[in-house]
């Protein structure tokens, strides 16, 4: 690696653990403390406002319902979340975000807005579109690699390519 | 926007700021000043939102609040969102 690749190297780490300690600590020290940074993000999928399904909220977050579920009934019981039955359909379970849970969600949002303004406010035009041009490259390579490591399909596929490999060159023989 | 509606608005408005600033509903006027006269941090601006969001289903967005400062700024607010087509 060289010099500017390893500055590149850890702008990045630092940037993703500091983004992260920084939205725990904020939220650790604010009105809202008994809420963890991932039950916060469950209330973001659950959105500011009409109900969902349970099914919607885990595609949304990208969880099963089975994880969604131990999350809400968490939520639940800190009063930052309703569940009711579907009137429509009784088989169906909505979840919706109680005032307690709107008003941290609303105070979140609004911390990621200061922290973006932040940032982006001292760049002129032309840096700000730098900026988001750089970003959105980054987050599709990025998301690329995610896709690729937990995706189950492509993951089956690339353990069978390696398997195969394996077995070519040891003329067969897994275990030699 | 017609005197009644607008004091049916400022009802509803004055009741929503006194339950959240602890103040008495004869406290507030057309004029008074959400943070220089009832000292509202933004949390208690949001739990003023939210009821009157709440109260009225309508959403409420971050660029609406900062154009509003005081009581009547959001008795008109409401009134436009409940009737776009008035002035």
């Amino acid at each position: 690696m060289n010099d500017y690749e390893k500055r590149v190297n850890q702008l990045m780490l630092e940037i993703f653990d500091h983004i992260l300690v920084t939205e725990e600590k904020a939220l650790s020290r604010g009105n809202f403390s008994d809420l963890s940074v991932a039950e916060m993000h469950t209330l973001e999928g659950i959105g500011l406002y009409d109900s969902k399904t349970m099914s919607e909220t885990a595609a949304a977050l990208e969880i099963t319902t089975g994880t969604l579920t131990v999350a809400v009934d968490r939520l639940v019981r800190k009063g930052y979340v309703e569940r009711r039955r579907d009137p429509h359909d009784r088989r169906v379970v909505r979840v919706r975000l109680t005032k307690k849970g709107k008003l941290a969600y609303r105070m979140h949002a609004k911390f990621h807005t200061l922290l973006v303004d932040r940032l982006t406010n001292p760049l002129d035009q032309d840096q700000q579109q730098i900026l988001l041009a750089t970003l959105e490259r980054i987050a599709r390579f990025v998301n690329e690699q995610y896709k690729h490591y937990t995706d189950p399909v492509a993951m089956e596929t690339e353990a069978k390519r390696k398997s195969k490999q394996v077995r070519t060159m040891t003329g067969g023989h897994e275990n030699a | 926007m017609p005197n009644q509606a607008k004091e049916s608005i400022a009802k509803i408005v004055s009741g929503a700021l006194a339950a959240v600033t602890g103040q008495s509903e004869d406290q507030f006027n057309e004029h008074t000043d959400l943070i220089r006269d009832l000292d509202m941090d933004s949390l208690a601006l949001y739990e003023l939102v939210i009821e009157l969001e709440e109260h009225y289903h309508l959403q409420i967005t971050d660029e609406d609040i900062d154009r509003i400062k005081t009581m009547g700024d959001i008795i008109s607010f409401i009134g436009r969102k409940l009737d776009p087509g008035a002035k």
